[in-house]
């Protein structure tokens, strides 16, 4: 028998079901979309694009997983989920800041057990220097007086009994996925 | 007779929501019912989790649920939407997808015990149930004059709905049902279930600067004096980012974002420091004053 070629669109039928293949272009997707209507973001594009095996050089970043282009989706394409399946692919590469925003998070994870959040955000913000993010830090740092006022951030991490065990977990992981985390 | 059920607050209650997690267990203590929380839980993964692994984020949960059957907990109530979302695909996913169940046990390094699956609810439906419903409208203290609200329930506690087990995933009515127990009137608007951007917030703030002006324009439009919210995400962008993005579209909302917990907490009596409402960065003292609640 003839192996069929592992293009991305024959990769994601293997790994996300066929569901893929009863997208018929309707739209409903792009117009529920919410981060479509204030980015160039288009769900059917990105599904458009490989279904016809094109290259998808889409912001996948851009979707903010509310689930409303799956939920309504008359043919049931589970689109977060062949979202996602981009978006883990994307990040065993070197990337954009949406890359180090998920990789100081998790970072945070597996160090601690649980998030410390001042520490994930100043990784984050440290690293991330575009000029778009020097904006963006910018005007948030007059959040800051707000945060230590009100006590709504600490100042050291909270650490399980046990953080071996999520160590563990984080590199069972990457051996069973065989992925970069 | 059933157990205490138990409690998973996650990092965002017990660091930049924290009165969310502090409202949440003031309310249950006022309700008479005691929160067992989840000794030495981790975190969820939440949205960097799935973006980067199929597998960890429903590892993470399934270690959670373990621990949890171990303290012999049947019920866990998870007010952040974040997590419950995440526990709530973790069960889905374990219990249909034979493979991923083979590859997260070994992960895990223990089997998946089917027989007792812990039954993961949201407050919004806890509250809703019958008998602390009842509860509720026996020990009201406060009657609020005349405070007109809207509910905004975001993404996830509705969907995927087959995985949140909703059928109307566009309309749930949790929140309505317990401000109308506490005499708070509320107002129909159409960003009930609409996205405020989540996560992208912290990565790409500007797109959630956008889709929340829509989301207060609404609410402003519709005359409501407050949002009423059940997620930390939701409460960070409508509430400490409102400034920004009054700023940036040159307008005026001032609209105070209160937890449900909080909202509920008030009318049976608690005080403002006990639920944590001063910790707001749009300040609800006034409108609590002006309506008789503070």
């Amino acid at each position: 028998m003839k192996k069929r070629k592992m293009t991305l669109k024959n990769k994601i039928i293997e790994e996300t079901g066929g569901g893929i293949l009863k997208c018929f272009n309707c739209g409903i997707c792009a117009g529920s979309c919410p981060t479509a209507r204030v980015s160039n973001h288009n769900p059917r594009k990105i599904i458009r694009k490989i279904l016809l095996n094109r290259e998808v050089n889409d912001d996948v970043w851009l979707c903010a997983n509310c689930f409303m282009c799956s939920a309504r989706c008359p043919n049931g394409v589970d689109i977060p989920k062949i979202i996602d399946y981009l978006k883990v692919k994307a990040m065993q590469k070197r990337g954009n800041h949406n890359v180090i925003f998920n990789k100081s998070f998790l970072r945070s994870v597996e160090m601690f057990g649980r998030l410390y959040e001042a520490g994930f955000l100043a990784e984050f913000k440290m690293r991330d220097i575009s000029i778009r993010a020097v904006k963006g830090a910018i005007n948030d740092i007059s959040l800051v007086p707000h945060f230590l006022l009100k006590g709504k951030i600490g100042f050291f991490p909270h650490k399980v009994k046990n953080p071996d065990e999520i160590k563990k977990i984080f590199k069972k992981v990457r051996e069973v996925e065989k992925i970069k985390l | 007779m059933e157990n205490n059920p138990g409690y998973y607050p996650g990092c965002s209650l017990t660091g930049s929501s924290r009165e969310y997690g502090k409202s949440t267990e003031k309310l249950y203590e006022a309700l008479g019912i005691t929160l067992q929380e989840i000794e030495d839980w981790v975190c969820c993964g939440a949205t960097p989790g799935h973006s980067s692994s199929h597998l960890l984020p429903d590892a993470l949960a399934l270690k959670n649920l373990s621990q949890a059957k171990k303290q012999g907990i049947e019920k866990l109530i998870t007010p952040c939407m974040a997590c419950y979302s995440r526990f709530k695909f973790a069960q889905y996913n374990v219990s249909r997808d034979p493979g991923i169940r083979e590859k997260l046990e070994e992960i895990l390094g223990e089997k998946y015990d089917d027989e007792n699956e812990i039954d993961i609810v949201h407050p919004l439906d806890n509250l809703n149930e019958l008998v602390i419903l009842n509860k509720i409208k026996k020990n009201i203290k406060k009657i609020p004059e005349d405070l007109k609200a809207v509910c905004y329930y975001g993404c996830v506690f509705t969907r995927p709905p087959e995985v949140m087990g909703v059928s109307d995933y566009e309309n749930p009515c949790q929140m309505e049902r317990l401000l109308d127990a506490a005499g708070i009137e509320t107002v129909e608007w159409n960003y009930k279930t609409k996205c405020c951007g989540a996560a992208l917030s912290i990565s790409n703030t500007e797109i959630a600067l956008d889709l929340c002006k829509e989301i207060l324009s609404d609410a402003k439009s519709r005359g409501a004096d407050m949002i009423v919210v059940a997620c930390p995400l939701c409460h960070v962008n409508l509430d400490l980012r409102q400034g920004q993005i009054e700023r940036k579209h040159n307008l005026k909302f001032k609209i105070p974002v209160l937890y449900i917990t909080q909202v509920i907490g008030l009318v049976l009596g608690l005080s403002v420091e006990d639920l944590g409402i001063d910790k707001h960065f749009v300040d609800a003292s006034k409108l609590l004053k002006e309506k008789r609640l503070m």
